[in-house]
Order: structure tokens, then sequence, then C-alpha cells
């Protein structure tokens, strides 16, 4: 079976003069986010597990990008800078004793005592996949679901992790076998 | 086939971004001659392609944009005015008036230039001057802080750690208050924040209640109010601009609480 092909390349706009002056900067910082943010959002949803520590990820991010933005030395990476720096600041918070809590209730609904026959599947929506995530933990959650939210390559997924490409290429490897197990576990 | 290019082809994405990729590709021309192989990644292909749209179908909250729009527009402005601004206005004033190579009479038309040219320098600083020495009036403040707490609020600091965002707020000369109401100072923390409003120093400390629900307590000098609310007082519960709102002041601090909790749980907080 040949394997699926690949989108067509997005048109990629020509990188800005780096860098900026400060009347374009505000601009460039603004536009960036608006078109990252939801992504980002959902990245720090699965880290996080509720919406509204999720929220305040996703802003404190943008803030860091407008504040430290300057010191980005490839704009065109900005993306990867972005992912980068959320999960930094998700990693510092949870160093600070910040315990993220999850309130989604389908969070709780993925319990061994609650196990589905082998040969129903799980009715798969956003709420779903992100209670999953929450559930297989770190970390596998970071990992899935930036594989899963297609939109960074392996390499740069291990960019962002700052862990080596064989290590994300092992640890999704795991990941994606507990979540298999999570989502349609086998029977007894 | 081995692990590592198993693996690799598992770290493909689904909806084949990476097909181009040398290594990936590699690996695929390999797997091809293993049936068993090709049809197993194939299967879980499909799974994960529908994993992705679910996951990537969650939506954030609506009101996020704005948000982060007004987030990043209080990143980007000065917290405070400019030292020199005298200067400033100075020389703006000096470069409207140009100088001449010869010794200048007395000329009425250039004195209205050169006046006219001061006055509005001048005002313009002026204007900055007066909004920001003018004190508040408590209700204005508490207008503008909710509109602040509405559009999303800014942390510098995010922490839950009491004594972390007491540092970091004595570190930046953002004003606190001696003592807090009990019950509200054992609250958990969130972060906390230093804004300039209308040329005012405001501080802000997030605090969580036990079901997540967030509260903005606001802190300021009493020189900035031209109506403080008056010292030793018990707390003022109302409820403004959406917002359930509570005033006090503690020696020479005023503090505004806003929530969107009951005022009854704000009176408990505050008791």
């Amino acid at each position: 079976m040949s394997p699926p092909k690949p989108p067509p390349a997005a048109p990629v706009a020509p990188p800005p003069p780096w860098p900026l002056p400060p009347e374009e900067f505000a601009a460039w910082v603004e536009s960036t986010i608006l078109q990252h943010y939801r992504q980002l959002y959902v990245f720090a949803l699965s880290l996080a597990g509720n919406e509204a520590d999720a929220a305040d990820l996703t802003q404190q991010t943008a803030v860091i990008l407008a504040t430290k933005g300057h010191d980005i030395r490839e704009p065109q990476a900005v993306k990867s800078w972005l992912y980068t720096s959320l999960h930094r600041e998700f990693l510092l918070l949870r160093r600070r004793g910040f315990r993220m809590v999850p309130h989604e209730p389908e969070a709780a609904c993925f319990t061994d005592a609650d196990p589905l026959p082998a040969t129903q599947e799980r009715a798969l929506d956003a709420r779903t996949a992100v209670a999953a995530l929450q559930h297989v933990g770190e970390p596998h959650c970071s990992v899935l679901s930036l594989y899963y939210l297609e939109d960074l390559s392996y390499r740069e997924i291990a960019d962002v992790l700052e862990v080596p490409v064989g290590t994300v290429m092992s640890r999704l490897s795991r990941a994606k076998d507990a979540l298999r197990q999570l989502l349609n576990p086998s029977p007894a | 086939m081995n692990e590592e290019l198993r693996q690799l082809l598992r770290a493909a994405r689904p909806s084949g971004q990476d097909e181009q990729d040398p290594a990936v590709a590699s690996a695929r021309a390999d797997a091809a001659e293993d049936a068993v192989l090709t049809a197993a990644l194939e299967e879980e292909r499909r799974t994960d392609a529908a994993f992705a749209r679910a996951l990537q179908s969650t939506t954030p909250p609506p009101d996020l944009e704005s948000r982060l729009r007004a987030a990043l527009r209080a990143a980007q402005l000065p917290a405070n005015p400019p030292a020199d601004m005298e200067q400033r206005v100075l020389s703006a004033v000096r470069t409207a008036v140009p100088a001449t190579s010869r010794p200048a009479a007395f000329s009425r038309r250039r004195w209205m230039l050169w006046s006219s040219a001061a006055a509005a320098a001048l005002a313009a600083g002026g204007v900055f001057w007066w909004r920001r020495s003018r004190p508040l009036s408590l209700e204005s403040l508490t207008e503008e802080l909710a509109e602040i707490s509405h559009d999303g609020v800014t942390l510098s600091l995010m922490s839950r750690d009491k004594s972390a965002t007491a540092a970091w707020m004595k570190d930046n000369g953002a004003p606190q208050a001696a003592a807090l109401p009990a019950a509200l100072d054992a609250l958990g923390r969130k972060g906390c924040h230093l804004y300039t409003v209308a040329g005012h120093p405001v501080s802000l400390e997030c605090f969580m209640l036990a079901g997540g629900a967030v509260l903005h307590l606001f802190c300021t000098g009493v020189e900035e109010l031209s109506d403080p609310p008056a010292a030793g007082a018990p707390p003022r519960v109302f409820t403004a601009h959406g917002h359930t709102a509570a005033t006090w002041t503690h020696g020479p601090r005023t503090l505004i609480l806003l929530s969107h909790e009951p005022p009854e749980t704000i009176q408990s907080l505050l008791a």
C-alpha cells in the first residue's frame, strides 16, 4: 500500500529583514501569535489538563515572545521557538510546585476498572483525545500531543522537547503503544 | 527491518508531511518489502489520523484571542514614563525654533512662533504629568481594573508560592498590603504583576479558590486615590462593572478585590 501523498506545500513568505524596527516588531509579534495560538493552546491543554491553565500558559508564551522575541536568531523558526517556550514555562511551573489540576470530567473515564471490550472503540472527540493524553501522563503526553498536532516534524519535536531525535522516536513508539492500550485495551 | 527504522516510520506524521524526508523515504522503501509490516503501519496510520483529527478539533475559549491581543498590548507598553521626559520636552521646544545666523532683532512674529511651539510641547508633556500626578477616584480605578480583569490579566510571575510572589513584588516596587484578611491570605496563589493604570502603579496578586475560580487582588497607595476608603473601616462589598468588588484600606494601601464569585463568598473571605 503506497504511503499517503504529502499535502501541497504552503507558500512560504520570505522572512522579514531581522531584527525588525520596533514599530514593525509589535505587528510581527501579533500576527505570529494569531497564526499559532490555536495549536499552542491545544498543546498547553494537553499538558495542563484544564482550559484555564492552558489559556494562561498560551498567554504567557505570547508575552514571552513580545518581551524576548528580539533574541530569536532565526525568525523563520519562530513556530518551534513558541512551542519550546510554552513547554519550558510548563516545566518551570511544575518545578515551582504549580500542580495543574485537570478539570475535565472525562479525565476520570480511563480507569483500569472500566475496560471496554476489545471490539468496541471509544468515540473519539476533542475532549476524549485530551483526556487520553492526560491519562497516559508524562513523558508520553508531550511527545504525543506534538505528534498529533502535526505542526512539527519529529526533528522539530526533538528541538522543542530538548532531547535527541532518537529519544523522540523511541519515546513516541512507547507512547503510541500506551495510548493504544488505553483506548482499546486488550482483553484479559 | 531493524527497530530504529520501524520507530522512524511510526514517527512520520499521519497526513504525510514527512514523506519527503530522505530518512523517512528510505525507511519506507525498505518497509515495502515486508507486507505484514506495511499493513500494520498503514493500520496505525489510519488510527493516528483519526486521533489527530480529534485533537486538532479542540477549540480554544472564544475570548482567548482578545485576551492575547490585550496581553500583547500591555507587554509592549512602557510601565513607567521615561525619566528624561523634561529634557525631551525642552529639546522639542529648542528644535521647533530654528537658530539664525545673524543677530536677531526682536521680532513679534518670531516670538509668537517660539511661544506657540513651547506651549504645544509643554502642553503635551504637561497633560502627561497632569494625568500622572492627579489622583484617581476609587470608582474610575475600579472600572479600569474591571476591564483588565475582564480582558485577561498578565502575570509577570506565575507561582503558587506566597513568599515568591511577595519577594517579586518587593523587588519590583509593587505596592503590597502589610497584611490581608486571614481567609483570603490562606488561599492558594497563582502569580502577580505590576500594572501602571493612568500613570499610577497598581499591583495584582491572583488567588485561587478550591474549585479553580480566580480572584484578582489589586493594590495601590492611598496617595494615588482622591477618595480612598477610610483606614480601619470594614471592606465594602458591592457589584460593579460585571464583577463582585470589595474595597478597603489597610495602612497606606488601598485594596480592590475583583471576582465573579457571589458577594457572600467574598464577604466570608474578608471577615
